[in-house]
């Protein structure tokens, strides 16, 4: 191949954001065609420079080729969309029965399925789109219903670290298998951190804990988290071995999901209307073909889940006439999450901007 | 004279099938053969042919393969499904009933409208 074609065909591998083995194919099938137009041309007495010339001109231009091969992978199915969003659904059942034993017999159904369904994947080495939300989902479901069984911060640690362990090591990619666990570690005992804190800052209305110290410690203490997350999340899916950074986003997006709904847990009606939004988020999210699409999406969930905390769940507290719409204890609450959804955004669109900064320094497959 | 871009890419689905639809083939000859049959009127760029091939294959419409041919060349081959003829089906009757349509309505003279 000339300088000219290499160029045309880096190019275009710069720009895809496709798991490895799909890269490598969508690679081969495109040499493919310019060879067979190539030859052709040169058969048909074109010299070999004019005809490498012409099989890229017709080839057409590398970034559309991208795009629109980014957008045909990148889109989950609707079947697959569905399965993505199963888990906060499953979520918000499991929430409206109100019989406490049935419903940790349903959490212990749910976070056994999540699990089970993610090993099976992980271990057949396949990765659907889906499989991003389920390993989030089950990761909070897990958490959930051992801090509800057993409110002890110890066992909530063991679990995060069982859990962590059983995901890296179930993943194929040895690379990332040493460096997967103490991210996953990181991210595991951050997340663990963040529940815990907002379980004292937005629950107790007049316990003292709400100070200016205190808030700024939480907010401190998710800013790393979630920055902990993120780059579990980059490394694990988005690598290019095995997932890619629309896998990344799924699974920062259902992370985020359940905080939000963890960080209202104790409100009585937003938990099941807040896991449905996101559900039917996820969905939008999941099959938008386009980095706009999903920003787009990713901008609707965090304004309808503002409106809703604000609104619903908010309101339900000041039911007791204890509180009004607009007391500094919710506009506190409001900022806060605010400032969480501002980050998540950043952390969630963050792989978009990743993959580009990332395309100068990417080694090439086509040679 | 070759069709308008945006009309290529809004069809570039029932194109492929009714290709695919007579025997299988490889993203060139896909190419080439709508080339062909339209007199050069259906030409898109040929790189852009892959995401369609792609979202059809998702869509479990058409189904693709590697084949190495005799003189050593990979190419992946791509037939189309069950599901994809259905799929045609619907499409064919859909475009009929459009171009009867469409054809009545730019047929129609603003005498004809007003009576």
């Amino acid at each position: 191949m000339t300088n000219c074609c290499d160029e045309f065909l880096m190019e275009i591998d710069r720009r895809l954001d496709l798991p490895l083995d799909k890269r490598i194919s969508v690679m081969r099938e495109l040499v493919s065609h310019y060879h067979e137009i190539r030859d052709e041309l040169v058969e048909s007495g074109m010299e070999l420079t004019q005809a490498d010339e012409e099989a890229i001109r017709r080839l057409g231009s590398p970034s559309d080729i991208a795009t629109r091969l980014n957008a045909a992978h990148n889109s989950a199915s609707w079947k697959s969309a569905l399965l993505a969003a199963m888990p906060f659904f499953a979520w918000g059942i499991c929430l409206l029965v109100q019989s406490d034993r049935a419903r940790t017999l349903l959490e212990i159904v749910l976070g056994a399925l999540l699990l089970c369904g993610s090993i099976r994947e992980l271990v057949c080495r396949r990765r659907p789109i889906w499989l991003a939300t389920w390993l989030g989902g089950a990761w909070i479901a897990v958490i959930a219903l051992i801090a509800h069984l057993w409110p002890n911060q110890c066992i909530l640690i063991t679990v995060n670290f069982l859990y962590a362990v059983v995901l890296v090591t179930v993943w194929p990619s040895r690379v990332w298998r040493w460096k997967g666990i103490g991210y996953v570690l990181v991210a595991a005992g951050g997340l663990w951190l963040i529940v815990l804190l907002a379980h004292y800052h937005v629950r107790p209305a007049n316990d003292g804990m709400r100070t200016a110290v205190g808030v700024s410690g939480y907010l401190a203490c998710c800013l790393a988290t979630i920055g902990s997350i993120q780059v579990f999340a980059m490394r694990v899916f988005g690598d290019r071995r095995s997932g890619n950074t629309a896998a990344a986003s799924l699974f920062l997006f259902s992370v985020f999901a359940g905080l939000y709904v963890a960080l209202d847990f104790h409100a009585r009606v937003l938990p099941v209307a807040g896991v449905s939004l996101m559900g039917l988020m996820i969905i939008a999210f999941a099959i938008s073909r386009t980095w706009g699409g999903k920003a787009a999406w990713l901008a609707s969930a965090v304004v309808l889940t503002q409106i809703l905390l604000l609104t619903i769940g908010r309101s339900f507290d000041a039911g007791a006439g204890t509180q009004s719409l607009v007391s500094a204890e919710n506009l506190q609450f409001l900022m806060i999450l605010l400032l969480l959804s501002l980050v998540a955004c950043v952390c969630i669109l963050g792989p978009m901007l990743g993959e580009r900064s990332e395309q100068k320094n990417r080694p090439a497959i086509v040679r | 004279m070759s069709a308008p871009t945006e009309l290529v890419k809004g069809n570039a689905m029932i194109l492929i099938l009714s290709c695919l639809a007579r025997e299988p083939m490889h993203g060139y000859r896909i190419v080439r053969e709508l080339k062909d049959i339209s007199e050069g009127y259906f030409a898109m760029g040929e790189g852009t042919l892959y995401p369609h091939l792609h979202q059809l294959e998702r869509d479990g419409l058409i189904e693709g393969c590697w084949e190495t041919t005799s003189n050593g060349r990979e190419r992946r081959m791509y037939r189309i499904t069950d599901d994809g003829m259905a799929a045609l089906a619907r499409k064919r009757e859909e475009w009929s009933k459009f171009q009867a349509n469409m054809v009545r309505v730019l047929n129609t003279t603003p005498e004809g409208m007003t009576a």
